[in-house]
């Protein structure tokens, strides 16, 4: 899919690092809410504070983080830990195979090493500066660095304050995780194709737990919701 | 009870290598051929899937202050307010919880 030249991106200039940053004021935003959210919860659930920042650093990907928190307990279940954060990431191929084509082949082991800060934002950042005309790989690196140094900045945070925070469900945050998955819902929504997976996931997530273990809940209920999806897809 | 160190770091070890790896996968998809539709489609239904579980699964735990803050932060998050969605769904479960 990489063409040679035309799409791919040109260079990587300061410009295009600071343009990237600007662009992503508002995501950092979000993404100190819920990297402070991560840290409580982390907390809550009787991580170490270096186990927590190490998690972040290393991961670095918020919605497979949560999803772990909900399976961590003793002795640690690896496998479902594992494919949970599989399948929860799974939609980053996506997103990765997206940028590749303005990424193209000229920046080959700069683009595989920028992959480690691939999340929605950034990609969300960097494919509105391609719409709106940019050549420049700087854009997502400006992004891709700010969101990652926010990311666990925020979550050490988090998880430093908790204990002033006192009970965080006085203020929601154990909600963070809900509410940031259902308002990123509204804008994956691709339209009536979307209603019959959607509708078949959170219906399957009440399967008995006699029948699905709760740590395999999600993970059960998002396969029976792509599969329907794909199969309505086969059909039409 | 805490889980052992080597767990931990096998754990956040593997999602790491996990994560890294199919962010890779991507690139590597794109510079081969392009997947078969069906797989394609499961794919691209896995995301919306996934999240759709994830909030299904914990609104079914019946606590009403949450599923309050969700419709709340829903229908602002779809007039194009993410940041302002996940403030007012906090505020609502907040203010419920008094």
């Amino acid at each position: 899919m990489a063409q040679a030249g035309g799409d791919a991106t040109d260079r990587i200039s300061r410009d295009g690092v600071w343009q990237g940053v600007r662009a992503s004021v508002p995501l950092s935003v979000a993404t100190a809410v819920l990297g402070a959210g991560f840290g409580v919860a982390a907390r809550q659930a009787s991580l170490s504070l270096g186990t927590t920042v190490g998690m972040t650093a290393a991961v670095f990907a918020g919605a497979a983080q949560f999803a772990a928190l909900t399976l961590w307990q003793t002795p640690l279940p690896l496998v479902p830990i594992w494919l949970s954060t599989l399948a929860v990431n799974a939609r980053f191929m996506l997103l990765s195979a997206s940028l590749e084509s303005w990424i193209g082949r000229r920046h080959g082991l700069k683009a595989i090493a920028a992959m480690f800060v691939m999340g929605e934002g950034t990609w969300a950042v960097s494919i509105q500066a391609r719409a709106a005309g940019s050549r420049d790989f700087g854009v997502y690196i400006g992004s891709g660095v700010l969101v990652a140094l926010v990311w666990v900045a925020s979550t050490a945070f988090g998880y430093l304050a908790a204990p002033l925070l006192g009970d965080p469900r006085r203020f929601g945050l154990d909600l963070v995780l809900v509410l940031f998955f259902a308002s990123a819902l509204t804008s994956t929504w691709r339209g009536s194709r979307d209603l019959a997976p959607w509708v078949a996931a959170a219906l399957a997530t009440r399967i008995p737990a006699s029948i699905v273990a709760p740590e395999w809940q999600v993970l059960v209920a998002a396969l029976v919701g792509a599969a329907v999806g794909a199969w309505r897809d086969a059909r039409h | 009870m805490t889980p052992g160190t080597d767990d931990v770091v096998l754990a956040i070890a593997g999602m790491a290598v996990i994560t890294y790896a199919v962010r890779l996968a991507g690139l590597g998809l794109a510079r081969s051929m392009p997947a078969h539709p069906v797989v394609a489609s499961f794919l691209g239904h896995l995301g919306g899937a996934v999240m759709v579980a994830l909030v299904a699964s914990s609104l079914g735990r019946g606590d009403a202050a949450g599923v309050a803050a969700t419709v709340a932060a829903v229908a602002i998050a779809s007039r194009g307010r993410p940041t302002l969605a996940l403030g007012v769904g906090m505020a609502v479960a907040a203010l419920l919880r008094m």
